[in-house]
């Protein structure tokens, strides 16, 4: 599965392309309440399939500051293949 | 490649972009829930904006801005679009025909309406947006253009010098770096480009070791559009021991402004000049020119001693599948055709053709000469055959070359039907058939306005005056318009009908011997009765409106038909409509022609304009009075036209009854051309004449036959006054 709701966690994964993150934006755009983090599955970061994925989480973000998504908050990520990503959300 | 060759591919694809966009707006207003249209448009317009802006075609980049702003608006957004916001799209590309002249020919003036237009484009985006107060006036959309570029100028300075510090000392020995600035406009993921794909390819050229994400501009969860990208820039950091060329070729396919590079452990500061080429999208036809791309790559792989892999292009990123909610991002799958494109000069197109004509007439030496006919080697006719043979496939192949669709032309008629149907105030249904029917392509420009005048004539004559009228005579209010192509013998038939109230034949006639183009006392057919629509100032329309009734229309369509080597045929029926039909030769480079002798000289005969071909008895050939000789075929009187004595070459006057008659078909009505002997007929490549023949009205052209001699072409329309 690419995105799973485990309680009031929701489990991801980085192999979700552009069609899954739309399905992905429908599945979770009315369910922010009941969602409390956001984990990516992945244990070590290689590559992703989409941006659209990076600016949805933002947007989740946006929408709810309270929900935690530690891939985000961290505001760095360390890529095997595409090295280190550095959010900037002024 | 020079900056004015690229400037010459701008406008050739410039003409291709613009010449679809009236087409697409009116097949959007046929269909307004199909956003695809709305975004294949709205593609084509960002195209022409960027591409304008590169070669400094500032009044052209503005107003198709503003338009594309305007197209943005509607293609994000619900609301129903009325006929007057159609109206202005298609009013704003006409100005953006306008502009185009203004700006590829350095006019002097703006198109009138420019401005006009502008201020309504301005209107509508500021009624669709009215929370935004920012974008209140012209001049600040303008700023907010220019301010496109400053921001990426500002994003690239967000790196810190630390970070700058920090990145330099992870180079490995022989790398240089890089800072890449991705800028991609909202649209990349419709148009199958996703920040990931860039990532990917970067990291088989170099060492991606830092980037820094924008995200400051992400909407709420609300107002997201997930397949829009709001990723504002990206400053990547890449380590390579590739040369920036290498580089900037993983970018090749994004618009010049979505991408910037800078050598940051160079010495000299590089900044790209050269504006970029139109990197056109990869949607349907582009999809081709990137496998066109690779293969060269591969090619300059294996010829290169460099022992490194080029960078791959970015291929568009997959899409959402077919039920996932949008439908706008099914075009780039499109790429998955095998078929691919190829652009050639049509100078290079016309010469290759030129030299299989050449091709033909050598061939027709080879079957013409006495000294190979002789031959009696089983082996060497067998090869003759066999490069007769080749020869055809090849003279086919490479005509097929010049063939297109008449569906362009067809789809360009839709805005002629949905401009006089409006201006007439008349409903109008306009049913298009064989679109697909092919027709050279020296043909298509030139037929463009004699199928506009019959159109407009179409709507604005040939249908009833009026709604009430069609309910009163039995007929739906709606009128009908067909436009039909198809094969026709060897010629190409294009058939404009409509269902409207017919010609008044007799109205017509009067109207003719008015103006003194008929005579009382002649006999005529309907088809030569019909005919004289078409003759110049002929007008019955009993008011003039601002599309037709001024009797210049059809005379331009005989005019423009003729010029085509063909010809147009008339039926109507009074009550039920009328037709045209326009005949025009499979291409004007090779006509089918029958070979005639006179005065021992070789003559063509266009096939098309031929009827029959007899040898009459004395009984049937008379002569009248001052009128000259006739002959009687099957009870209709046909002038005879001496061809010898008509070309002045020599004062012998064989009996009809001895000779051959040909009896052909021009716009003044039959006629017989007496000729010695028929020979045959054949295929023949038209050859220009020289100047000292080109006044020769009754004289079309020159063909060289296999024996090396010159046949000349008759011009039928002139032969009989």
């Amino acid at each position: 599965m690419l995105f799973e709701v485990d309680g009031d966690q929701l489990n991801i994964s980085l192999e979700m392309e552009l069609d899954d993150v739309v399905k992905f934006h429908e599945f979770i755009k009315d369910k922010l309440d009941y969602i409390e983090a956001i984990h990516v599955e992945e244990k070590e970061f290689t590559i992703f399939r989409t941006s659209a994925l990076f600016q949805l989480l933002v947007s989740i973000k946006n929408t709810k500051p309270s929900l935690s998504i530690p891939f985000i908050d961290n505001a760095e990520v360390e890529f095997k293949d595409y090295g280190l990503v550095k959010w900037v959300m002024q | 490649m020079n900056k004015e060759q690229l400037k010459q591919i701008f406008i050739e694809e410039a003409t291709e972009i613009i010449e679809q966009l009236d087409i697409k707006i009116i097949d959007f207003e046929e269909d307004p829930t199909n956003k695809d249209l709305l975004n294949d448009l709205f593609r084509g317009v960002h195209t022409l904006k960027g591409s304008a802006n590169s070669f400094g075609f500032s009044k052209l980049g503005e107003f198709v801005h503003h338009f594309e702003d305007l197209l943005d608006y509607h293609r994000n957004s619900d609301e129903e679009i009325a006929t007057d916001r159609i109206d202005l799209f298609l009013d704003a590309v006409d100005i953006i025909k306008g502009v185009f002249e203004f700006e590829v020919g350095n006019l002097t003036e703006l198109p009138s309406g420019y401005q006009d237009n502008l201020d309504k484009i301005q209107k509508a985006l500021n009624l669709g947006d009215e929370e935004d107060s920012s974008e209140g006036t012209l001049a600040d959309l303008s700023d907010e253009f220019d301010e496109d570029f400053d921001i990426e100028e500002q994003s690239s300075k967000t790196t810190t010098d630390n970070q700058n510090v920090n990145v330099q000392n992870r180079l490995e020995e022989g790398e240089s770096l890089f800072l890449i600035n991705l800028h991609l406009d909202t649209d990349s993921y419709f148009r199958g480009f996703d920040h990931a794909v860039f990532f990917k390819i970067l990291s088989q050229v170099g060492r991606i070791l830092e980037s820094n994400w924008h995200m400051n501009n992400i909407p709420t969860i609300q107002k997201l559009n997930p397949q829009e990208c709001y990723i504002q820039d990206i400053l990547i950091f890449l380590a390579t021991r590739q040369s920036k060329d290498d580089v900037l070729e993983v970018f090749e396919f994004l618009e010049e402004e979505e991408y910037k590079i800078e050598e940051l452990n160079s010495q000299e500061e590089q900044k790209e000049e050269t504006p970029a080429p139109i990197k056109e999208k990869p949607i349907v036809k582009e999809a081709p020119v990137q496998e066109i791309k690779e293969e060269k790559s591969v090619e300059k792989k294996q010829n290169s001693e460099v022992k490194k892999e080029p960078p791959a292009k970015p291929a568009p990123t997959s899409k959402p599948k077919e039920n996932s909610k949008s439908k706008i991002v099914k075009k780039p799958h499109k790429k998955e055709e095998k078929r691919s494109f190829v652009k050639i000069d049509t100078q290079k197109l016309d010469e290759l053709f030129d030299s299989v004509g050449e091709l033909v007439i050598a061939q027709n030496f080879l079957a013409e000469n006495k000294a190979i006919k002789d031959i009696e080697n089983e082996q060497v006719n067998k090869t003759l055959e066999t490069l007769f043979k080749i020869t055809k496939l090849i003279q086919n192949r490479v005509m097929s070359l010049r063939m297109v669709p008449i569906k362009d032309t067809f789809d360009k008629m839709k805005r002629v039907i949905r401009d006089a149907s409006k201006k007439v105030d008349k409903k109008v249904n306009l049913i298009i058939q064989g679109e697909d029917t092919e027709i050279d392509k020296t043909m298509v420009d030139s037929l463009s306005d004699p199928l506009i005048h019959i159109i407009r004539n179409a709507v604005d004559h040939g249908l009833e005056a009026s709604d009430e009228d069609r309910v009163k005579a039995g007929k739906n209010e709606i009128g009908n318009v067909t436009l039909r192509a198809y094969h026709k013998g060897g010629n190409i038939a294009i058939e404009i009908g409509e269902d409207g109230r017919g010609i008044n034949r007799d109205k017509v006639l009067s109207k003719a011997i008015e103006n003194g183009i008929a005579s009382e006392d002649e006999e005529y057919t309907d088809q030569q009765i019909y005919s004289f629509i078409m003759k110049p100032g002929f007008s019955t329309a009993d008011k003039i409106s601002d599309i037709s009734g001024r009797g210049v229309g059809l005379d331009v369509v005989n005019t423009g038909i003729e010029k085509l080597l063909g010809k147009v045929e008339i039926e109507s029926k009074e009550g039920e409509g009328t037709k045209f039909t326009i005949l025009l030769p499979l291409t004007l480079a090779i006509i089918d022609g029958m070979l005639v002798e006179s005065a021992d000289e070789i003559f063509i005969i266009p096939i098309l304009s031929i009827i029959e071909s007899f040898r009459p008895s004395e009984n049937i050939v008379h002569t009248v009075n001052k009128k000259g000789e006739f002959v009687n075929l099957r009870e209709e009187l046909l002038p005879i036209i001496r061809l010898n004595e008509k070309l002045d070459l020599n004062d012998k006057k064989p009996k009809p009854w001895e000779s051959t008659l040909v009896c052909v078909e021009s716009e003044k009505g039959k006629f017989a051309i007496l000729v010695d002997e028929l020979i045959g007929r054949q295929q023949v490549v038209i050859k220009p004449l020289g100047k000292a023949l080109s006044s020769l009205k009754e004289i079309s052209g020159g063909a060289i036959m296999g024996n090396g001699e010159i046949a000349l072409i008759l011009n039928i329309e002139e032969l009989h006054q």
